[in-house]
Formats: structure tokens, sequence, C-alpha cells
């Protein structure tokens, strides 16, 4: 089965224009944000917009490709709100900003466009209002939407941030695809705690149902990666969950949500499956694999014979149950029906109506 | 009590179009929402001069906006004025649903609220009467029970003007919209129309509502409702809204409202604002007291775990208050089926949105121990009619399991029985019958659906 989240890094989907990535203070996701910002600038073919908010150029691309021409790149690391002489009050700042923002992914050149957002909420801390980051961010997708093909807009986003509600959302976009970053240590307390390891091993429902609620709750990851057993978080190997919503899969027909846990290595330098992370070995190597349990069938192995053969089963089909022709119209038999009684001794039959004297 | 007679004013007023008197409080008029089964929730329809509230916490999904989609449907097409409060109005208008008919355009195949679509053939059987009545022999006496209901069926009579069945494959055609903004039927208030300050957008739609209330009623002539749609109230559009902008806003309105009573309002939040991270504790509570009327549609899209264990179902449905205008308590408590409140306990209530319609059931949970399935119909809303159908089977199995000349075999064509010996046809006819019920039982879809109706005969009643 092809690895969705490679799948998702080769942008084979036609109609996925929205890529949100999150990373959270337990485990970031910038290896798979790098990934994205390098194979973009490989396909020279289409136009890459690199926002630089937060993580300097270069730790995306070496010097040598922030020259090419398809790539452009806006470094905005170095403006920070309240530090710059250039604009008397905040306001116009913001307005720079945007503006900036705006004119760049329109003024590139036509042709499929790649839009990467390297972190948003240091973008939401510069603007200062969720509504004109909403608002910015809309308007920027609308461009990029508008030119079709395989351009897309990715965005970097640390949880909790407010923003990340909002872009999840299908007024933002109709497809979607979400990718989360989770410390392999989360998993691992899953399966001891909780007694459910991840999907092959224990059906997906129950995991999915155990998985969700913990995942949300950014503290329980934080307490494991940091806490007293935690090994502190590295970018080296982590879990990633990929949720695809809309679009068209190969074959073209339509699927509502997707939900799938990937393994990210850096090691192999790319996305791998959920058995190649070493972290995980141990889970698989105690061999719990779930199988539909066969029911015990009790009538096995008995010392007498409980099958009917062919003849019998005919003859048991045909006979009649009781009751089970009520209220339908009943036969017509030969004999009309009658009452046959057989007059007793002390019985007495007589033909005289005793009222035919009464006269009223 | 025939002494007393009610002295009823010989001049009264006629009601707007598609509305009629509430059955619970004759002194309230109510008008459909768009959706039968959500009018029985509500008690028969939204009161005028009350606000509907919807809230969907799930981001995947759109149903909120689907139920004001309807609302605005339903007023168009039964001749009162709609006014929209949205950025787009226009594109929300164009996506809202349609009766089907001739000159109609079908919609298109994506459709941006995100919802999952199932397959047309898997509709069909959702849909269609299945013919899973294999012969009861065991429990033969349940076999004249009445089948289960689980959700109202829209009763043909007098209703077509009151609620329309519209078909979510289908969308206005711009000439019906072109049609009521000429009439001065549609009416659009865009919250960011100037870009003026931010902070008084609230008061500023306000403001306008109230001027184009005030001018409907000005206008004594026509009797025409108006209804309010706000598909997503706190979108950025409307600026940085703090929970008790919101909640000024919800109040405000409801003032309006009662000031200008023939006027509702159908409300519908985004997903994130419809969650306690945003308004804090008891938000959802105090959304509900805010407004007359509200309810959560809360959808698992994106949870495998509630999708397999409802499978028939896409959300669930949490009713946080009823529209009670002129009565204590709320008319829905006494008349509402699918709640169920003078039967056998307040049913719990799910939502499911198929290719044509979004329909509101009852929900009931499985059997301990795995046994799935009940013998009921899917929802009356759907049946199509096949009842000829059903004694012909039941007939053929009759007639498959009796020996020859014992009863009398009754051959069945379509919706005739004849009565006729069959002695030598018998052998003839016990091998296809067979096999049809064996074909039959295989095409039997799990259905999970049970519903008491109150006012129908007992359940063993024979």
């Amino acid at each position: 089965m092809p690895s969705l989240l490679s799948s998702t890094l080769a942008q084979t989907s036609r109609s996925q224009h929205c890529l949100l990535l999150q990373s959270s203070t337990a485990q970031s996701c910038l290896p798979v944000l790098r990934a994205l910002v390098k194979q973009a600038s490989e396909r020279t073919r289409e136009t890459t917009v690199l926002f630089c908010f937060l993580y300097p150029p270069s730790s995306f691309l070496d010097s040598l490709r922030t020259q090419a021409h398809h790539i452009r790149i806006v470094n905005r690391t170095a403006n920070v709100p309240g530090y710059e002489d250039a604009f008397e009050t905040q306001k116009d700042w913001i307005a720079a900003l945007k503006s900036e923002i705006l004119e760049t992914v329109r003024s590139a050149p036509q042709g499929p466009l790649n839009v990467v957002i390297d972190s948003a909420d240091t973008l939401l801390s510069d603007i200062g209002s969720l509504a004109e980051t909403t608002h910015l961010l809309s308007e920027v997708f609308g461009v990029v939407h508008s030119r079709g093909g395989s351009s897309r807009l990715i965005i970097h986003a640390l949880a909790p941030c407010p923003l990340i509600p909002i872009l999840t959302q299908t007024r933002f976009s109709s497809s979607l695809t979400h990718i989360t970053a989770h410390p392999p240590a989360l998993l691992t307390h899953l399966s001891s705690a909780y007694l459910t390891p991840p999907p092959p091993l224990s059906p997906p429902e129950k995991f999915w149902g155990v998985f969700i609620p913990i995942s949300e709750r950014h503290y329980e990851s934080e307490k494991l990666v940091f806490g007293q057993n935690g090994e502190g978080s590295g970018p080296q190997e982590f879990v990633v969950e990929v949720l695809v919503r809309g679009g068209a899969d190969g074959s073209g027909k339509r699927r509502g949500i997707e939900r799938v846990l990937e393994g990210w290595s850096s090691a192999v330098g790319g996305p791998c499956d959920l058995r190649d992370l070493e972290s995980l070995r141990t889970l698989w190597a105690k061999k719990l694999v779930y199988e539909t349990q066969a029911a015990v069938d009790p009538t096995q192995n008995l010392s007498f014979n409980l099958n009917l053969t062919p003849e019998q089963q005919r003859s048991r089909a045909q006979v009649p149950l009781p009751y089970a022709h009520e209220g339908k119209p009943a036969e017509t038999t030969r004999t009309p029906a009658a009452i046959l009684y057989d007059p007793d001794s002390a019985d007495d039959l007589d033909d005289d109506d005793p009222d035919e004297d009464l006269d009223i | 009590m025939s002494a007393f007679k009610r002295r009823t004013t010989s001049k009264q007023p006629p009601l707007p179009s598609g509305t009629r008197p509430s059955p619970g409080s004759p002194a309230t008029t109510i008008t459909s929402s768009g959706i039968p089964s959500l009018d029985d929730i509500l008690g028969g329809g939204l009161p005028l001069s009350c606000s509907l509230l919807t809230l969907a916490p799930d981001a995947h999904s759109a149903y909120g906006e689907l139920v004001v989609k309807y609302f605005a449907a339903q007023g168009l097409s039964c001749g009162q004025r709609v006014c929209v409060v949205d950025s787009r109005p226009d594109s929300f208008l164009s996506e809202c649903m349609w009766i089907p008919g001739n000159n109609v355009p079908p919609a298109p195949s994506t459709n941006a609220s995100g919802l999952s679509h199932t397959t047309p053939a898997e509709d069909e059987e959702d849909e269609r009467a299945s013919e899973h009545d294999t012969k009861i022999k065991i429990a033969w006496r349940y076999e004249q029970m009445k089948q289960f209901q689980t959700t109202v069926q829209s009763t043909s009579q007098s209703t077509e003007d009151f609620c329309r069945t519209f078909d979510l494959t289908y969308r206005i055609p711009d000439a019906t919209i072109a049609a009521t903004r000429a009439e001065g039927r549609f009416i659009e208030v865009k919250p960011d129309e100037n870009n003026s300050d931010v902070s008084s957008l609230c008061r500023k739609v306000l403001r306008r509502l109230s001027e184009i209330l005030s001018s409907a009623d000005a206008d004594a002539s026509s009797n025409v409702a108006t209804r309010i749609c706000i598909p997503a109230l706190g979108s950025y559009e409307w600026g940085d809204l703090l929970p008790s902008d919101i909640c000024c806003f919800l109040h405000s309105l409801r003032a309006l409202l009662r000031r200008h009573p023939r006027a509702c309002a159908a409300v519908c939040m985004p997903p994130h604002l419809c969650q306690e991270a945003f308004g804090g504790a008891g938000w959802v509570q105090k959304l509900g007291w805010l407004t007359d009327a509200s309810i959560t549609l809360a959808a698992f899209t994106a949870n495998p775990y509630l999708t397999a264990m409802f499978s028939s179902h896409h959300g669930l449905v949490h009713v946080h208050s009823l529209p009670a205008p002129h009565t204590l308590l709320p008319p829905s408590d006494k008349f509402s089926t699918l709640r169920g409140l003078t039967s056998s306990g307040e049913n719990n209530l799910a939502f499911k949105c198929m290719r044509k319609r979004l329909i509101f059931e009852t929900l009931h949970l499985d059997v301990e121990g795995g046994v799935s399935e009940r013998r009921t119909t899917p929802s009356a809303n759907s049946i199509a009619a096949e009842a000829g159908d059903e004694h012909a089977h039941d007939n053929d199995h009759g007639s498959a399991g009796t020996q020859p000349g014992s009863v009398a075999a009754v051959q069945v064509q379509l919706e005739q029985t004849q009565i006729a010996p069959s002695a030598p046809e018998q052998p003839v006819k016990s091998a296809p019958p067979a096999e049809k019920t064996d074909t039959a039982v295989k095409k039997v879809k799990i259905k999970k659906k049970v519903g008491f109706i109150s006012d129908k005969p007992d359940l063993y009643d024979f």
C-alpha cells in the first residue's frame, strides 16, 4: 500500500490545495516541511514562494538553490514588530506586511504555484488579530486555488495555536491534508497503559477512539516526552498522523475523510512505515496479532449425528407449521363446514319454536 | 362545555404565506424550517419571532450551514422574504437546494461543504423498502405487527404549502434568484461592507436588520413573513469577536425579533466558536438561553470509532432549548414524535445526510452481544410503495412450504390473491421460491432503527 505521506509529498493529487503541518512542543514537524520545500524546489516548472518568519531560509534550502529563478524567498526573520524604525505606527507596519505578502503571491509568474508559510503562529502574533490573519490567509489561498493544477498552500503551525481550528474548517478550504507529528513515546504509552497498540495490532476503531482524545491533549505528550521517564524530543524519528479530507484518490472516486498513522525516519530520510521505526520495535516484537476469533462451534466433535440427509431436510421443510396459516383464506374443502353432533340421551331436540304463540 | 364558546373575532388577519397556527398554542404562528423532521423536533415548525441556532462543532463538515440553507430555500419557495447576512450572500444562495423540476439544473458533483457522499447504489438501498421480509417461522405472531417508524413522514395533505420537499442534488436556478431579487424578497446584508471600523460590526448589522424589518412592517399591504439567515456568525468577516460580543448580538437579535413579530431567524456559527475552548465552561448552555431554539449537530466525520459504532448515521443531535414564545412549556414536549416525551421517555436523536435529503432520526443502540438486526423497514419518508411485493413474497414462501393438497396453495400475481388448487404445479414452484428466499436473505441490509409512536395503537395490538 503506497504511503499516504509519500504521495502527499510527491503531490500526486490534483485536488488537494491546502496542506497544514502541525508541530507541537513535544514533537516538531520541521523535517517534513524541509522535505516538502526541497521537493518543491526541485520542480523547476512550478514557482515556489517561501515566506520565512521564524526559521532562516538556509535551514530549508542551501544557498545554491536559493538563487534559482523559480524560487522566491521572503525573509522576514529579522522583522520584529516594535523594532522597526521605518514605520511610525504598528498599523502601518501590519499593513505593509500584508501587502508585501499579497503582492509577492499575486505577482508570481503563471503556472502552478506553491506558497509555503513556515510559521503561521508567528504571522498571527505579528499581525495581532485572528480575523485579519484568517482574512489574509484566505486571500492567499484564493490565489493559489485559482492557479489550479498542483498548486498548494503549505502552512506550518505550532500547536496550540488558535489559527489551527480555523484552517481545518471546510469554510477555509474544502479539501485539506492535515499532517500532525506525534512523539513515538505516545504510541508506546498507549500500548502499555491502555493496551492499545497501533492499528494492525488492534482494531482501528478501538485505536482511534483511544488515540484521538489523548493526542489532542498536548500536555500529555509533553509529560511523556519531557517528564521523568521521557527521553526528550528529537527530530530523528517520529510518528506522523495524516488526515486527508476531500479530493479524489487515484481511481477518481471521492472519499470522505481518511486518517492514517505513518512514520518518519531521518535514517531513511523520508516517510516510512510504523514498523520501521526503531523506537517502536518493541511493540511489534510482542506479536500480538489481532485475529478475528472464530466462534467455538459446538456442533463439532460430537458423539451423535446432528446432520440431516437431504431427504430428511426436504421432508422437514414440507411440514406445515401449526398456526402458520392463521388469518389466511380458508381452504376449500370438499365437504362444507358442518357441525357433526350425536345427540345425547338427555338432549331434547324439539323443532317447535316456543315463542310461536307469543302475541305482542 | 358546549355553553361556553370561544368568541372568535370575525376579522382575523390572514396568516402570511407559508405559515400556519401551531397545534400546541393557536396564538403562535409557525413556519417550516425546510426539514420535516426538524420541524417535528421544534414542535411543528419554528414560531415567528423566534430564533434558531444550529451549532456544528465538527470542523470537517458543514451541516449547520446546510440547515440554514434549507431554511433559506424554504423561505424563498413559499413566498417569504429572505434576508441573508453574509459577506458573500450570492454564493450562499446559489448553493441552496431546490425542488426538483424540469428546468432546474442539477448540482455539479463537487460539493464545497465537504460532506461524504455515498454511491447512488447504496442510497437506493437505503431508500427502498428492502425485500427482506422472509417469512418468520418462529415468532409468527409478530408478523402482523405494524412496522416501526424511526422518523416522521411529512404527511402529504396540506403540507405542500407548508414544507416543500427539497432535493440536495438540485440548486436554485439563477432565474429564480433574479426574480426574487426583483420582487424585493431577497435582501443582502454584508457585515464587512464598508470596511469600516471593525469593533462595531455587530451593532451595524443589527441596525441594518432593524431598518429592514421596520420597513417591512410599515408596508401594511403585504403580508409576508421575513426570514433572517446568518450562515456564519463570527467568521473572520465579522472581526475578532469575543464571547460577550456574540452573547450581546444574540440577545439583541432576539429582542429585535420580538419587536417585529413577523420575522424569524436561523443562525449558525463556525465550528471553532461552538466549543467551550472559545467561550469557556457552559458556553453551549449560554447560547441555548440566548436563543429560542438551539440544537447541536455533532457530526462524526473524522472519528473512525464513532463512525463504526453508528454506521447508519452521520452525527448526533443534542437539543439545548426549544421555542415556547407564548406558553410555559415548549409545544414540542407534547407534539414531537421524534423526541418521544409523551411515550417512552426521551429518545436519543441523530441525523443522516443522504444524497437527496437530510433527515433527523431516533437513535437506538445495539443490543449487547451483537444482535444487530431488527426487523424494520427504512424510514417512511423514503418507502417506495412495494407492499404488494411483500405479500407476494410471503405467500410464495407459504406455498413452497406446504404439501400439495393439505392447504390450498395461494398463487399470487402482484396484488391479487387467487385461490387455485395447484397440486400439479407444486413441485415446479417449490424450487424457485426457495431460491428466491435465499437471495432475499442475502440482500438484507442491516437496519437498526426502531421507534415508538405515541398515538398509534399499542404494541401488542393484533
